[in-house]
């Protein structure tokens, strides 16, 4: 009995120094598969002489919206510009697309649109959108889109990569055909510097409505836009073929959106609104801050009040999910009249009485006629609405999902008029 | 899924409780005719990445040296997972009372395993999915007497499980360059775990 005990206890002594000395000899093996896009770099002479587009491309995405008289503009992130002709709003017909890469913005002034191509800022002539000019451009403006060193090229078109990597041994991947290791991110990031590098060396009159979130507005006869989070940008455009920067400084910390009212401009950050004073529009100058928590804001204002959004998420910060009713009748010294709770609201719009909220699963239609007791009117279903512009009648909402358009002649029965839906089946 | 699983352990444990009670009165290793056999496993499984705990339940049939049986367990070897298995053991005697025994089982490994998502991680969605598991060794049995099936054993092997897992992970943009077309990005992982697996049972 002795001897099996001690039988038992030499294997137990063997099996416990095996646990501390073998697993070092074995290697798990993880492989991770995905896809990564590669960028295609043109020429931006031959980008810019192909920017009539079919206007039958379906809309991708759904980006900043523009509306200024019988047309609508909606942006289609880093593809170019719809123009949709919504004369019957119950049909609307999209009529051109203007294939800008890299657009995300749009502002319009007489006939003349202004978009982003990524960092420069192009003024085109849409006097006939099927056959738009291209009459000026103010290159490497929108600072944080200024790609690779040869800024003659920009990314026309992305391509889908099958990729492969062994990840070493936890969260690091082997950089391909070296014994290396790296995170996967870096390994991604090095794979665009390396295509980048490659590439490079290879009817109206006034302006329109721009979307509570656009970063660009024109004013008179100047462009303001953020062209990166901490600055504010101005463009002299009264000659519109030879658009000109007058002006680029430090004016907040994580801009994000931008309202002109009267002589004023209001730029929502993560962290407040900034009010900026265009008395002298080639100059802005600060006159006024309002601080709250840190989360995601756009702004709207009439001359009593200033309407904010605060959503809360990954890159927004947590402050709240709420709208703030600012007193803006001195809007250099705004303050907080209340604050009413919320569930994840983006954008919103004035008509008279009516505060308009997108408010993540609905946009909810409020009488503001008493800041300090909004009364809700209706709650509208759309899905992931990101922004919206009430006018005539009409409420034109730009969601996830694509172009939603709504009648609230009565805002207590709103009906939907249309629905452009995006198919993003050709990323 | 959870229910499930911890069902079949369960039902797996009742089942060869109960037929071990029955049929294990009077036996020997080694017999002709077929008998029940239950072992209940406790052990480590110990690899790259550390060591981890595991439990198995292994029922089934056995007929001479020759023995197979169904199991289930529980592995925590780097992502916890629910072995499936079919077990063949082929007995060795080298004493009265001792026995050396070579077991191999295979079958699937099923996951029981959330990843925990934070923000840091640009992960926005992740499953698992079950692979194959595979393991072997050699074991050493010590029968408590001369006239029982009841034993202490000794394992020492080798296992591999095999695990998937779909992400989708969001990306923002690279610096100094252009965004993608989309933040979301689809990934696959697989995981192939190997690691010495040591095990203690008892047999009855």
């Amino acid at each position: 009995m002795r001897k099996k005990v001690s039988l038992l206890l030499s294997a137990l002594v063997v099996m416990t120094g095996s646990l501390l000395i073998l697993p070092g000899c074995l290697k798990d093996h993880v492989t991770e598969s995905y896809q990564i896009y590669e960028p295609v770099y043109a020429l931006k002479t031959a980008v810019l002489a192909g920017i009539n587009g079919d206007p039958g491309t379906p809309v991708s995405q759904t980006g900043q919206i523009y509306v200024k008289g019988s047309y609508i503009y909606l942006n289609d992130p880093d593809k170019g510009i719809h123009i949709i002709d919504n004369s019957d709003p119950s049909n609307p017909v999209q009529t051109a697309f203007l294939n800008i890469p890299g657009n995300l913005n749009i502002g319009i002034r007489n006939n003349i649109l202004y978009a982003d191509m990524y960092a420069d800022v192009l003024s085109i002539d849409i006097s006939n959108v099927h056959q738009v000019k291209i009459l000026g451009m103010v290159r490497s403006f929108f600072s944080s889109r200024v790609f690779g060193s040869d800024t003659n090229y920009v990314v026309a078109n992305w391509i889908l990569k099958d990729t492969n990597v062994t990840v070493v041994p936890q969260g690091f991947v082997l950089i391909p055909n070296t014994n290396y290791v790296t995170f996967p991110s870096a390994l991604a990031a090095a794979t665009y510097s390396l295509a980048n590098s490659a590439a490079a060396s290879g009817s109206a009159s006034g302006t329109g409505t721009a979307g509570s979130t656009a970063v660009m507005t024109l004013v008179g006869d100047y462009l303001y836009a953020i062209p990166e989070e901490h600055s504010l940008g101005v463009i002299h455009i009264a000659d519109s073929t030879n658009p000109t920067q007058t002006s680029l400084g430090m004016a907040g910390y994580d801009l994000e959106t931008i309202f002109p009212i009267q002589d004023k401009l209001l730029l929502g950050s993560k962290e407040g609104v900034y009010v900026y004073s265009i008395s002298n529009p080639a100059q802005p100058a600060k006159v006024g801050e309002f601080t709250h928590g840190t989360a995601c804001d756009p702004v709207i204002a009439n001359s009593n009040y200033a309407y904010v959004t605060l959503h809360t998420g990954t890159y927004c910060g947590a402050a709240a999910n709420e709208l703030d009713i600012l007193n803006a009748r001195d809007i250099s010294n705004a303050t907080l009249i209340t604050s009413y709770p919320m569930t994840s609201p983006t954008g919103l719009c004035l008509d008279g009485s009516l505060l308009f909220v997108c408010d993540e699963t609905v946009v909810k239609v409020f009488d503001v006629s008493n800041p300090d007791n909004l009364q809700l009117l209706s709650s509208v279903p759309v899905n992931n609405p990101n922004d919206v512009i009430a006018a005539n009648h009409v409420m034109m909402v730009v969601a996830g999902g694509g172009l939603y358009q709504f009648d609230y002649t009565d805002p207590s029965h709103i009906g939907k008029l249309s629905y452009l839906p995006v198919n993003n089946s050709k990323l | 899924m959870r229910k499930v699983i911890v069902l079949m352990m369960a039902c797996a444990f009742v089942v060869g409780v109960g037929f071990g009670q029955g049929a294990g009165q009077s036996t020997s290793f080694g017999q002709s005719h077929v008998q029940f056999r239950s072992t209940e496993w406790v052990g480590l499984s110990s690899g790259e990445v550390g060591s981890a705990g595991q439990v198995q339940t292994v029922n089934g049939v056995a007929k001479g040296p020759w023995f197979v049986g169904v199991g289930a367990g529980l592995d925590y070897y780097r992502f916890r997972s629910v072995p499936l298995f079919l077990s063949v053991t082929r007995d060795q005697a080298i004493g009265k009372r001792d026995w050396l025994f070579l077991y191999v089982d295979g079958g699937t490994n099923v996951p029981w395993y959330t990843r925990t998502i934070t923000p840091e991680d640009n992960i926005s969605s992740s499953t698992f999915h079950g692979g194959e598991y595979w393991s072997g060794g050699l074991g050493y049995l010590w029968k408590l007497g001369d006239h029982t099936s009841k034993a202490i054993l000794f394992t020492a092997g080798y296992t591999v499980k095999k695990l998937k897992e779909d992400q989708t992970q969001m990306f923002g943009c690279p610096l100094a360059n252009p965004c993608p077309p989309t933040p979301f990005q689809p990934a696959v992982f697989e995981y192939l775990c190997r690691a010495y697996q040591f095990m203690i049972g008892f047999r009855f």
